[in-house]
Order: structure tokens, then sequence, then C-alpha cells
């Protein structure tokens, strides 16, 4: 089994989508290459739903140093919780500017309003 | 090219500003609505997407604002007092008119699924990069915008609140009525939300995982 391979078929042990000969595999392969009993390692010492349920607290910079550690060491190898931690960071971008941009031909305060807001502070303070 | 009628104002003009209004010269009212309605107008319309609900929200933040131009500390700048104040005045417009199917259970079916192990329950795409012809990106951005009214209000509203007009987790919670945390996780679920719905768009369709 190959490293990349290796790195693919954890993902499916971790699904729980596995038959006995790729488990036998996968164990023989992270028993004779550190590096990707590393990289297993470091995938099951958090899980992705724990990362996704934080990814808020992370992005904000909010975490600990200590879980922020192991958030990274987690989301240096996992390629999902990449993937998905990229995206949620193009979505608030996305929603920033999507909106801010979408205010401004629309936003001008016309002069109706002007008037209105005059008018109406006119009757609240007239006796 | 700045428009000078919506322009910030520098904060030696704010005090003068402020000691006409205290001392109700009678023109000092308008320059204030000149100078910030068409900002408090923007946060109004992002907010409730109804130019005349909009208008009304505005008008309703100004009367607010000059009932409480006393307790105004001017510790904050002018600008940023008012825009929490037509926020406010949004969201009670918002409470007012709330539909009736603003449940979380449309949302739930956005939220990203799980394997009894913690792992993604289907593999993760990376996404296509964003368009550079502007003509793309408007349209991109007009599907985004559409996409985000889909959202319910009761998660929409946060994530507005959070990621175009910039509030804290606190401020929302206080502007909402709920607690730090449950603002945090409503803007959090929204983003969650939003990016499913995102994705088709940038050719990250969940892989089936291999048999």
């Amino acid at each position: 089994m190959s490293c990349e391979r290796f790195r693919v078929d954890v993902h499916e042990i971790y699904r729980e989508q596995v038959d006995r000969d790729l488990l036998r595999s996968v164990e023989e392969h992270a028993a004779a290459c550190p590096a990707c009993a590393e990289y297993r390692r470091a995938c099951e010492e958090i899980a992705c739903r724990e990362v996704v349920e934080a990814l808020d607290d992370y992005v904000d910079g909010e975490l600990s140093p200590g879980r922020r550690a192991t958030f990274e060491s987690h989301l240096d190898l996992c390629t999902d919780c990449a993937a998905y931690l990229e995206a949620y960071r193009r979505t608030i971008a996305l929603s920033g500017e999507a909106l801010r941009e979408a205010s401004t031909p629309d936003a001008a305060l016309s002069e109706a309003l002007v008037r209105a807001v005059l008018d109406a502070r006119r009757a609240e303070t007239e006796p | 090219m700045v428009d000078e009628v919506t322009a910030p104002l520098e904060v030696a003009d704010e005090a003068a500003l402020l000691d006409d209004l205290r001392a109700g010269r009678a023109d000092a009212f308008e320059r204030l609505v000149r100078a910030y309605g068409g900002r408090m107008r923007s946060a109004a319309l992002r907010l409730l997407r109804c130019a005349e609900d909009a208008d009304d929200a505005v008008q309703d933040a100004f009367l607010s604002a000059f009932r409480s131009l006393d307790s105004f500390e001017g510790k904050a700048r002018v600008g940023t007092w008012l825009h929490r104040i037509a926020i406010n005045a949004s969201l009670m417009k918002l409470r007012s008119r709330r539909r009736a199917s603003d449940t979380e259970a449309e949302l739930e079916e956005l939220m990203p699924r799980f394997a009894p192990s913690g792992a993604f329950a289907r593999a993760q795409v990376a996404w296509s990069e964003d368009p550079d012809d502007p003509l793309e990106r408007e349209e991109l951005c007009a599907h985004v915008r559409e996409c985000i009214d889909r959202l319910p209000d009761k998660f929409r509203v946060p994530l507005v609140l959070r990621d175009v007009e910039g509030l804290s987790n606190e401020e929302i919670a206080a502007q909402l009525g709920v607690s730090v945390n449950a603002a945090k996780i409503r803007a959090h679920r929204a983003r969650q939300a939003l990016r499913t719905l995102l994705e088709p768009r940038f050719g990250a369709l969940h892989e089936e995982a291999a048999p």
C-alpha cells in the first residue's frame, strides 16, 4: 500500500465503510511507515466533528494554545477538515462582500426619507 | 468617489454637531440625518431586505436616538452609536413581521453529517477558485445573497450582524436578548448552512465514498 492510498483508506475506516482486508493493509502500512502512523494518530486525537463544532473559535483565534495546536495538527493532516475550513472561511468572506456591495446602490438616502424623518421629529417635539 | 452627504464626520465636527443638537439649534437634526442616514439605511436594508421597512426603521432609529441624546456619553463615535440604534430598530421591525416558518428543522438539513466515529460521513472536496471577472463576481454575489435569504431569520440575522455589520458575539446577544453562547452558536450554524448552500456553485458536490 502506498502512503497516498493509506491516507485515503484511513478515512474510509473512520467512515466505517471498510472490509477486513482493507483494515489489515492499513494496519500493515502504519506499522511499517512512521509518517503514516503519525498521520493516523493526529486524525484520531480529535474527531472531525469536534473540529467542525468549534471552527468559529478556531477562525476567531479564541482557542487556548494547547487546543489550537491539536486543531492544527489535525487540520494539517485531515484533507476533509482542511477543505471544510477553507470553504467556511470563503463563506464568511463572501457574505461580507455580497451584502456590502448589495447595499451600495440602494442605500442612498432619498430626499423623501430625510423629509419624513424631519417631519416625524417635528410632530414629536411640537406641542 | 466619496459621497459627501454620507461621509462620516471628523471627531471635531461630531462634537460640534452634538453641541448644536443639545442646544436645540434648528438645523442640527437635519445635519445628523444627512450625515449618517445613508449608512444606517444600508444596515437596515441588509437586515430587513425591504426598502419600505428599512425607511421605517431609519425613521424610528433617528427618533429613538434623539430621545436618548442626553444619555449618549460620547464614549463611542456617533456613527457607531447610530449604527447600533439602527440595528436595534431593524430588529424590532423584524420581530413584528416574523414568519411562522422560521424553524430549526430546515437548517438541520444543511448541517454536515458525521459517521459514529466523528469523521465526516462523506469526503469533503476543495472548492474551485472565486471568479476574477467582475461580471461573474457580481453574479456570484447575487447568488450568495439569494442563499443568505433562504436561511431562517433566527440564523440569518446573527450571520449578518456578525460577518457584515461587524458586531461581537456579546453585542449580538444583547441585541437579540439571548445568551452569548446562543448568539455564537446561531452565527456558526448559519455560516455552516450557507457553506452547504454555496457548495454546488463551487463544483464541490459531495463524492460518494468508494465502495
